[in-house]
């Protein structure tokens, strides 16, 4: 098992010592633990639910004095056996055919998940995908596509080494009467188990729907009208940048 | 540039904000050339609308010249003259393409805030809370217009500012709320609210076949302009008993069909008045319903109410009894303004409309916030206002 997801500062802090964690340290995770759950949870993507889920276990690291995943305590590393499911459904005003082409394309899945760096095909049906919700906090990792039905269906799982194990999967159904298509995109996550894995699932239940949907409404806004509203950049009479309301 | 921004109830101030520019390559920056205040602005102005931030720029009605298009406009070029209608909508979604214009599918980035506040969202709308998108308004010097390529129209060079500007919102919501009535010969329509829309419903409705058309408010110097300039008969309901007049003018059957033109801050006096005021202070009911619940009563059976007046969120004390057991229709809803632009305009050119006798009041947008509280107060016989940005005010 890798270390905590690959976010480059823990990972370098955890390999300098196979000890408990230093008093200094669990104040450090504390503090970064807390600002990258906080963070993870203003990011609208599915990407920043895993980094406030790393968040999370940074806290519970700091907060217990061990690093359970270091001296591989099978209570947090053993996963759930129920997976947590979040689907969402939209109907988009295109033809099957075109909404399976847009999902299928990597590039317009960047589009919808706006922390989301880059990805990369790396051979047959495998991506490497890299984010940086924050600077110098670069988070990476492979999925590839385990089952592929032009028109109808797409399914994606995360590599075998990932921290915490998903798959997504998206599926196309003529709506009745010339509506479209009903576009259902389904998360299955199945998290660490334990005090990490309960605060993960908290994590999940209270944003992840409405992020799915997110995702969903700038996919059905790229294929019909071809770019995602905004009003990000518009003028105000505020001092600061636009205020997001979440 | 000089913008009205919102900064808490009953304060609008006229600050200088940035530019705007084009965020989508579908959008456009129009330079304002006449901009209007609303009716429904003073929900916001009141504080009654949720999801105002301190410097939302106000504003829905405006309209003006093309300054920028983005790389996907290639229906308006630069200095085109336009006006914009106030839903934002893509043209593309189920909705739009049903002519729905005001439901669009796709134009509000806060779509999650409206969809938790009633089921599904409704288009974005210019200046009109971040419910509606967080759209900045046109009460300002230049304003963007999303899907520019879809919503504005280019005016021709005979019809003038003063008369373009309500193809935006007042005209054609009068218009709709006449057209939702399914005016048959011989048609009474009594409308409550002699307000700009009330006058351009009445007229919508003469100009849709009705028989007679009965306006109802109690403020003179609008009751005179329904009578005069839109050929009403009217009620002055501090005056008179509005349902038991109704049915002396209809030969007992009632008008066929009842347009409410007033909308959540509808004002009546006595017991009622007083409930609903409190409740809406507190914000146990976001409107105070009482034309609705007049006309409801008044309607005969089997006839139609027809919302214009917007409503936001809950309101109290409807008389469903009365509205089910007398097989009413109710057609509501935010004007589909892009369905109505043509004809109207059409309308406007050909004489049978012109919808410029409404403006009582023309200042610069350097005095909105005066403008404002002397629209909300009705004062000095105040029906409506229309701002000139400081750059046009000049020179005109």
């Amino acid at each position: 098992m890798s270390d905590v997801a690959n976010i480059n500062g823990y990972t370098e802090s955890q390999d300098r010592s196979d000890l408990d964690v230093t008093v200094g340290e669990r104040l450090l995770t504390i503090v970064g633990g807390g600002a990258l759950a906080w963070y993870g949870l203003s990011r609208r993507s599915l990407l920043g639910l895993a980094t406030a889920a790393v968040g999370g276990y940074a806290i519970y690291r700091s907060a217990t004095g061990h690093a359970p995943v270091r001296e591989g305590l099978s209570l947090v590393m053993s996963p759930a056996e129920q997976p947590m499911v979040v689907e969402e459904t939209i109907t988009i005003n295109k033809s099957a055919d075109e909404v399976y082409t847009f999902f299928r394309n990597p590039e317009n899945l960047v589009r919808l998940m706006d922390s989301v760096e880059s990805v990369e095909v790396q051979g047959e049906g495998w991506f490497r995908w890299i984010a940086e919700p924050i600077p110098g906090a670069e988070v990476v990792w492979h999925e590839d596509i385990v089952e592929d039905r032009p028109g109808e269906r797409i399914v994606w799982r995360v590599a075998p080494d990932a921290d915490i194990d998903s798959h997504a999967s998206v599926t196309f159904t003529p709506a009745p009467g010339e509506r479209g298509v009903e576009t259902r995109l389904r998360f299955e996550v199945y998290p660490p188990g334990g005090a990490v894995g309960a605060a993960v699932a908290g994590l999940f239940d209270s944003i992840a729907a409405k992020r799915v949907k997110q995702y969903l409404r700038h996919a059905k806004q790229l294929l019909e009208t071809g770019e995602i509203a905004t009003v990000e950049g518009q003028s105000s009479g505020r001092s600061d940048v636009e205020v997001e309301c979440w | 540039m000089r913008a009205v921004c919102w900064h808490g109830v009953h304060d609008v101030r006229v600050e200088t904000v940035p530019q705007p520019r084009i965020l989508n390559p579908r959008d456009a920056i129009i330079q304002v050339t006449l901009t209007s205040i609303c009716g429904s602005d003073l929900h916001l102005y009141d504080g009654y609308v949720p999801s105002m931030l301190p410097g939302d720029i106000l504003g829905h009605e405006f309209m003006g010249r093309v300054v920028e298009v983005g790389g996907e406009v290639q229906n308006l070029e630069i200095g085109d003259r336009v006006v914009v209608p106030f839903p934002i909508a893509c043209g593309q979604c189920y909705f739009c393409r049903h002519e729905m214009w005001s439901l669009c599918d796709n134009s509000n980035p806060k779509a999650w805030m409206a969809e938790a506040v009633y089921g599904y969202s409704p288009a974005g709308i210019y200046g009109y809370s971040h419910l509606m998108g967080g759209y900045a308004g046109g009460q300002a010097e230049y304003v963007r217009v999303p899907f520019a390529d879809v919503g504005p129209m280019k005016v021709p060079e005979d019809v003038v500012d003063e008369q373009a500007i309500f193809l935006t919102d007042t005209l054609p919501t009068g218009y709709m709320a006449a057209e939702n009535c399914a005016i048959k010969a011989g048609d009474t329509v009594a409308v409550w609210g002699c307000g700009p829309v009330g006058q351009f419903a009445i007229l919508s409705a003469y100009l849709l076949g009705a028989e007679r058309v009965i306006g109802i408010d109690t403020v003179p110097e609008r009751l005179a302009m329904a009578r005069e300039h839109a050929g009403a008969e009217t009620l002055d309901y501090e005056a008179t008993s509005v349902v038991a007049s109704l049915k002396e003018l209809t030969g007992g059957r009632g008008p066929d069909a009842c347009i409410d033109a007033a909308g959540m801050e509808a004002s009546h006096g006595g017991l009622e008045g007083l409930y609903d005021k409190v409740k809406q202070a507190v914000r146990l009911e976001t409107g105070r319903p009482h034309a609705l619940r007049e006309a409801i009563q008044a309607c005969r059976k089997g006839g139609v109410l027809s919302l214009a007046g917007v409503y936001g969120g809950v309101i109290d004390k409807v008389p469903m009894g009365a509205a089910f057991n007398k097989a009413l229709t109710f057609k509501m809803g935010q004007t589909h303004v892009h369905k109505y632009l043509r004809p109207l305009l059409e309308h406007i050119q050909q004489g049978r409309l012109n919808p410029a006798f409404i403006i009582t009041h023309r200042m610069s947008l350097e005095d909105a916030a005066q403008a404002y509280e002397m629209f909300k107060h009705k004062e000095d016989g105040c029906v409506k206002v229309v701002l000139q940005p400081a750059a046009y005010w000049a020179s005109s």
